[in-house]
């Protein structure tokens, strides 16, 4: 399984900001938004467009799956999106990929390693 | 206002990714507060239009219910083609049109682009400077002087006239007469020792030619690629 999901590697910062967004509830398409731009301090902000281009992408990959509307909701227009465990699979590869790299660039920048409080 | 153009630029998505995020995305412009964050927005959804018809033609095409085999019985490999994913008619009239519209814009530019009236400024800067320095180094005069004069033509019976005009100490030029001397006059801007531009007139020059003594005894108007030879008189 790994070795297939290494190909897959590395996502896209969009890509992986609405995995990583969808990995703690399902939410819809503007609340992704919302949860990117505070994940990552309001530095990375997605747009409408960006944003359903990639859930597209991680919809067709099996990665992302479309739940609906949801009755009584705020906004009728709203759809929600969860993400699935094939989605979690990858999210999982791609973090130990990025620690790795952190680690590496530590060691040779010479950099301490973060104390766990 | 920029509703309406974010509308429209959601409207010109592909009918697959505007049916099934077309209200999201609607929904999203609604959510923002501020001229500039509907800006941002707006910008992104033009930006996802471009990508969506460009990098993503084929995402939501379905494949053929019959796969594809990779490899025979004999070990021989299968490639797959296009013929899979065959284009779709709008995508053939949306690029059909988008080609006009383009090709229109073109032609349209292409008159209207000021280049030649560039090239022009540009040969006149260039003369200009030349004529000055002819002028303060008293060339100016001898050089314009020899092709000077009138200019007859028998067929078809014309009379042309050449004349220099202009303040003789610094924006001296040759000027040519249709009909004569007395008439109006066209500005003659030099490319060489013999070719002469019109100003003013498109595709038009003056050519002289010298005879052996290297006086000039002749003139050939071209206009419009029409050319007219008339003789020194």
């Amino acid at each position: 399984m790994a070795g297939t999901l290494d190909s897959y590697l590395p996502l896209s910062s969009a890509s992986l900001h609405i995995l990583l967004a969808l990995a703690g509830e399902d939410l819809h398409g503007y609340a992704i938004m919302q949860e990117v731009a505070t994940q990552s301090e309001g530095i990375y902000k997605l747009g409408p467009g960006t944003l359903y281009d990639n859930l597209q992408k991680l919809i067709q990959s099996g990665w992302v799956q479309e739940l609906g509307a949801r009755r009584g909701d705020d906004d009728p227009r709203r759809r929600y999106y969860r993400l699935t465990d094939a989605g979690r699979e990858v999210l999982k590869a791609e973090t130990t990929r990025l620690t790795q790299v952190v680690r590496e660039a530590r060691s040779r920048l010479r950099m301490p390693s973060p104390r766990r409080v | 206002m920029l509703r309406c153009l974010y509308r429209c630029a959601v409207r010109l998505h592909p009918a697959n990714f505007r049916q099934r995020f077309g209200d999201e995305m609607l929904y999203i412009f609604d959510q923002q507060k501020g001229t500039q964050a509907a800006l941002g927005v707006t910008l992104d959804c033009i930006l996802s239009l471009l990508r969506q018809w460009t990098l993503r033609p084929r995402i939501g095409m379905e494949r053929p219910a019959t796969p594809v085999q990779n490899a025979t019985a004999d070990n021989i490999l299968l490639f797959e083609t296009f013929d899979a994913f065959p284009l779709r008619k709008s995508a053939i009239i949306y690029g059909a049109l988008l080609s006009l519209v383009l090709l229109y814009i073109t032609v349209y530019a292409i008159p209207h682009s000021g280049i030649d009236l560039l090239n022009l400024h540009n040969v006149e800067i260039a003369i200009n400077s030349i004529q000055q320095e002819n002028a303060q180094t008293g060339r100016g005069m001898i050089l314009l002087d020899q092709y000077v004069g009138q200019y007859i033509s028998k067929n078809p019976s014309a009379k042309f006239s050449i004349q220099i005009e202009g303040d003789a100490s610094s924006d001296n030029h040759l000027s040519l007469s249709l009909g004569g001397a007395g008439h109006s006059s066209l500005r003659l801007l030099p490319l060489s020792p013999t070719k002469f531009i019109i100003l003013g007139a498109r595709d038009s020059y003056v050519d002289f030619t010298a005879d052996a003594q290297g006086r000039i005894c002749c003139l050939s108007l071209v206009m419009n690629s029409n050319a007219v030879t008339a003789k020194r008189q």
